[in-house]
């Protein structure tokens, strides 16, 4: 992995904690009569289920396309292949209420793997 | 490690993000995200999808529908559109919020990335365009658009999303491996809500169309979404052989023009007052710009839906309404292509402040604050709203007595109330409902106090006729094999196992014949099992036998 990577990735982890704050304490202003646990619980929970697993999809595509569009369309993106993959899965006979540990962590592996993969075969040139 | 230097536009996104939440679900929900209760749901197809929702989680999987849904049938295949409800259990089994806030949570945050995604588009065609259009969709959550959401078109909203996707990844079709994106958008539109994955289907062609009439790389293009399509087919194979024989079989596509959605509001053109106008404006500068040959996806995207959201008059029904639903962020670039462009003639210097200045303002005007909406005649805005809907503490604890201390095969029969005419609000209970016919109810009773025969009608979420495996690949329709669930027949009271009845009404004289049939079944031994100041719920522990 080149240093340029890996100073992105560096600063798009502080770049998605900052996110992570943002949307606690913007929930919390929001929706002041519920606890900040359940507020917390609520947000980790996209993050995991959405965010974190769209932003390594959409890692692939670093070059163009910033960090701000890589979140808002990964989420979504995440969205679209973890509903797909637990419908299609369930068919299969793994229980649905056991999927929200299981697919999102095969999706943040399959897009580690990517990630790892478009890095290894990309130029550093391209890169900055 | 660096912190990244804070810009106007990321002020400018939280504000927006904050506006969308608070305007979408924060107020609606008196500012909570957990309610003991279905909470907001103002029609009955919002309980369909919860109870749907629950009754995946209570199978395991979509193979089949719950019996609770299908008459008691329990190899009904599992024939909506999955996505929503398997999105909304992992959620809820994630964030530990009950299933009807989950799936509710999700539709506002449908609604919400679709904005922040078009304000994407727009921005690559110009920033400040993009910057002027974003106010606009706060109307997203305020009259007709709002019903999208509050009375349960909640899998065309979703789905919506994966089609702004759509549009989002056609933008960037020059990307790298474009195809997979383009695919996985296709595939999440099919199975969350297949209509809008043909509308997306309608832009691509559209789009195919402007690049071969215009020379842009079309036969690079075509390849592109050909495998996109290809992939897409191959990943939504199953379910669409399942929509084939459905939804495609029973509701065939038929000519005819309706100008207002049957059931719920309908999201007009000129409800936008003069913004109509400036839409209007925007629309004919994209097309002459178009014309220019000075085609990109905002400019066709927003000539797109403002045409797909009229075809109901060319036989697309229902579906061109809900894409009216999305209209504040489908026409919102015309607001912001109107507004700048017009002003660039004035002033030839543009600067950012300017456009954050306008954004400003217009947001000033949607939110309606401190009344300037309602005091310039025509413009749009925001009213606050707040409601727990339909279902209240008191049904939702009888129901969930029915829940936990009834056998799931009772059969329950439901007397007059006066939401029971929304007859999917009746599956809250998860158990097989039946439904006295009330106008039977009140004549026959006013006829003979101790009359046992009523008309009484069985209830479900029956729609393609409760599609069965015939064969591997030959479908069979329950509905069409019996007539044993026909409507409108007398049936006998003292046929079921429990009588579900309310206390109160907003006509004083309805509950006295509920009161006159609970009496009668107390004088024949029937016991009241749950009683609160709402609803009460009698057991008829000798069905079949004599009871009135």
């Amino acid at each position: 992995m080149s240093l340029v990577s890996k100073e992105q990735l560096k600063n798009e982890a502080t770049y998605g904690l900052i996110l992570l704050v943002i949307f606690i304490v913007l929930f919390k202003m929001l929706f002041y009569s519920e606890s900040l646990l359940s507020i917390v619980r609520v947000i980790a929970s996209l993050f995991w289920m959405s965010i974190i697993p769209g932003y390594l999809l959409m890692f692939y595509w670093r070059s163009k396309l910033n960090f701000l569009e890589r979140i808002i369309i990964g989420s979504v993106l995440s969205m679209g292949i973890l509903g797909t993959v637990s419908y299609y899965i369930g068919l299969l006979g793994l229980n649905v209420n056991l999927h929200y540990l299981i697919l999102p962590l095969l999706i943040i592996a399959c897009g580690i793997y990517l990630s790892y993969i478009s890095l290894k075969h990309t130029p550093h040139k391209q890169e900055e | 490690m660096k912190f990244p230097k804070i810009k106007a536009e990321h002020i400018f996104l939280i504000i927006m993000l904050t506006i969308l939440i608070w305007t979408g679900f924060a107020n609606l929900w008196s500012n909570q995200l957990t309610h003991e209760h279905p909470y907001s749901y103002l029609a009955g197809d919002a309980f369909q999808h919860w109870v749907r929702t629950d009754g995946i989680k209570q199978t395991g999987n979509y193979r089949y529908r719950v019996d609770f849904q299908t008459y008691g049938y329990d190899d009904v295949i599992g024939d909506y559109p999955p996505i929503l409800f398997h999105l909304a259990i992992i959620f809820s089994d994630l964030s530990n919020l009950p299933t009807f806030d989950a799936i509710y949570f999700l539709i506002f945050l449908s609604a919400i990335l679709a904005s922040f995604i078009m304000y994407l588009i727009v921005k690559d065609m110009n920033r400040h365009v993009a910057i002027i259009s974003f106010p606009f969709m706060v109307l997203l959550f305020s009259g007709a658009s709002y019903s999208a959401y509050t009375w349960g078109h909640w899998p065309s909203v979703m789905s919506q999303l994966f089609l702004v996707g759509i549009v989002w990844s056609i933008k960037n079709i020059d990307l790298k491996k474009s195809y997979l994106l383009i695919a996985a958008f296709f595939t999440a539109s099919i199975l969350t809500h297949t209509s809008e994955a043909i509308i997306g289907f309608f832009f691509v062609l559209f789009y195919l169309a402007v690049q071969l009439i215009l020379k842009k790389d079309f036969k690079k293009k075509f390849k592109t979404l050909f495998i996109a399509g290809i992939i897409s087919f191959i990943t939504s194979l199953y379910y669409l052989f399942i929509f084939k024989n459905t939804w495609a079989f029973w509701q065939k596509y038929q000519f005819n023009i309706i100008k207002e959605t049957g059931g719920s509001p309908t999201v007009q053109f000129w409800i936008y007052g003069i913004f109509s106008i400036i839409i209007l404006v925007g629309f004919l500068i994209s097309v002459v710009l178009l014309a220019q040959k000075k085609s990109n996806t905002t400019i066709l995207s927003t000539i797109f839906f403002l045409v797909i959201g009229y075809t109901n008059y060319i036989g697309f029904h229902s579906r061109a309404f809900q894409i009216r639903f999305w209209w504040p962020i489908y026409l919102a670039p015309a607001i912001g292509i109107t507004i700048y462009y017009g002003l660039k003639i004035i002033i030839k210097k543009w600067n950012s402040s300017y456009s954050y200045g306008l954004a400003f303002v217009l947001l000033l005007l949607f939110l309606n604050v401190g009344g300037v909406a309602t005091a310039i005649p025509q413009i749009p805005s925001y009213q606050e709203f707040s409601t727990p809907g339909t279902m209240d503490p008191y049904r939702w604890q009888a129901y969930q007595w029915i829940h936990e201390n009834t056998a799931q095969d009772a059969k329950m029969l439901f007397l007059y109330g006066d939401i029971y005419g929304q007859t999917n609000y009746l599956l809250s209970i998860k158990r097989v409902p039946y439904k006295i016919d009330f106008d039977d109810l009140f004549t026959s009773l006013q006829k003979n106090q101790s009359e046992r025969y009523f008309i009484i009608n069985i209830y479900g979420d029956n729609v393609n006729s409760y599609p069965y495996w015939k064969s591997p690949f030959k479908f069979g329709y329950h509905l069409r094999d019996t007539d044993e669930f026909e409507h409108g027949l007398k049936k006998d009271i003292c046929d079921f196992d429990y009588y579900i009845y309310d206390k109160v009404s907003r006509d004083e004289r309805l509950p006295q014949f509920n009161l006159l049939l609970a009496s009668n079944f107390k004088n024949k031994g029937l016991e009241e099992v749950f009683s609160n100041q709402i609803v009460s719920i009698i057991k008829n522990p000798t069905r079949g036998e004599p009871c009135v």
